[in-house]
């Protein structure tokens, strides 16, 4: 029952790779660099969403915490995103690693100097950002507010005296949860640096259309964030909705409504990482008229 | 638009004096001014698949000939300033941006255009 929602976003998430698969489409290039180039890069695509699939289905059907530990599963859950993320991200580091290099006596290269992040796609490096700020929010404030057990959270109305009342509620993200999911997340984010580094600095595709080498460009840093960003949104999601699910139903009125605001949130969170996942990589121009003839 | 650099690894000349005095020619030119930034070392010879060391020689040639200066944050900029040339040398290189605009208009690819001008100096001498 706890891998429902995973299996949910992992249907949605094929369905939305098959649909942007079916509709975006850059125009063929005369150029033969250009050519390779592309070719090169849907291959490279195509090998790390299918490879960091197997793995995560690997992950969720074996299950590696099931040990018949209480929370085992919904590690595993937690697990699954940052499975698929590291494997996403290390194929697409190998990729770019071994991107078609300069070959002919001549080469030429344009004097431009590239940065880190001047080909990550600001669409998806804000949210990139933001969700892994909302992450350490989460996860530290979890942590602080969970049980001892690391995975319940209580609630205590009254001063400890008579007529006081307590509730307690599991699964709650505390540390027993919070801390692999830190360490997880904290893996896939360094890795997906380390890939922005490869991509700012493989050799240029040579080509008379400098928009086309920056297009490529940009479509690899695409690719690398948005698997990092869909872990980092569907592990935050899960988080927030599970600690929604937690919320006493003593206390205060605004502890309801508490409850259903992170629940929301941490769905649409759930929701957004599919999308992003499977996110259509920015288009590759067209030639410019001159190379047209 | 961005300057590029060309290196023909067949060539007697080595690439380092290739690059070297490419980029000179882009500063003296104007081409490149005064605190633009080149690419980091790795990233240019990445870009013309040769050894990282290759464009460090070339680059720290550039810097002892007072052209360029490698700063720890900024990477290698350039120091050095145009050298105004005669009317007659201003309008030989408006002539040639000119030929270069009409030949990427056309087409034409940077060796066809070298070897047009090749053919010209030759038979002109």
């Amino acid at each position: 029952m706890a891998l429902l929602p995973l299996l949910f976003a992992l249907v949605l998430a094929l369905s939305l790779g098959a649909g942007a698969a079916a509709v975006r489409r850059s125009p063929v290039s005369l150029e033969s660099t250009v050519v390779a180039a592309r070719r090169h890069a849907a291959l490279t695509a195509a090998t790390a969403r299918t490879l960091g699939l197997v793995a995560a289905v690997g992950t969720a059907v074996t299950g590696a915490f099931s040990d018949g530990r209480a929370g085992a599963a919904g590690l595993t859950v937690l697990l699954v995103p940052v499975v698929y993320a590291v494997v996403h991200t290390v194929v697409l580091a190998v990729g770019e690693l071994t991107w078609p290099r300069p070959a002919g006596d001549v080469r030429r290269a344009g004097l431009v100097r590239r940065g880190l992040l001047d080909a990550a796609p600001r669409r998806l490096l804000r949210p990139a950002v933001g969700a892994a700020a909302v992450a350490a929010l989460v996860l530290v404030a979890g942590g602080l507010l969970g049980g001892p057990d690391g995975r319940s959270f209580t609630y205590t109305v009254g001063n400890g005296g008579e007529g006081t009342l307590s509730q307690s509620a599991s699964p709650f993200p505390g540390w027993f949860y919070g801390l692999p999911t830190a360490a997880g997340l904290s893996v896939v984010a360094a890795l997906a640096v380390a890939a922005l580094w490869v991509v700012a600095t493989r050799p240029a595709v040579v080509t008379d259309d400098a928009r086309i080498e920056q297009a490529l460009r940009r479509a690899s840093a695409h690719r690398v964030l948005q698997g990092a960003l869909a872990a980092l949104l569907f592990d935050t999601g899960g988080l927030l909705f599970v600690s929604g699910t937690a919320m006493p139903d003593i206390g205060p009125a605004w502890l309801g409504a508490l409850a259903v605001v992170l629940m929301v949130v941490g769905a649409a969170m759930v929701l957004a990482s599919a999308v992003a996942a499977f996110l259509p990589a920015p288009r590759v121009p067209a030639d410019a008229p001159a190379l047209v003839g | 638009m961005t300057p590029d650099i060309t290196v023909d690894v067949g060539s007697p000349t080595p690439p380092y004096e290739q690059i070297r005095s490419q980029l000179a020619d882009l500063v003296r030119a104007g081409v490149l001014a005064e605190g633009d930034r080149l690419p980091t070392m790795r990233a240019l010879a990445a870009d013309l698949g040769i050894a990282t060391g290759t464009v460090a020689r070339a680059y720290a040639e550039l810097e002892a000939a007072g052209l360029v200066a490698s700063r720890r944050r900024t990477g290698t900029v350039v120091t050095g300033r145009p050298v105004v040339g005669s009317a007659a040398e201003t309008a030989v290189r408006r002539s040639a941006t000119l030929l270069v605009e009409q030949a990427r208009a056309a087409g034409l690819d940077g060796e066809t255009v070298l070897a047009m001008i090749r053919s010209a100096l030759a038979t002109g001498r």
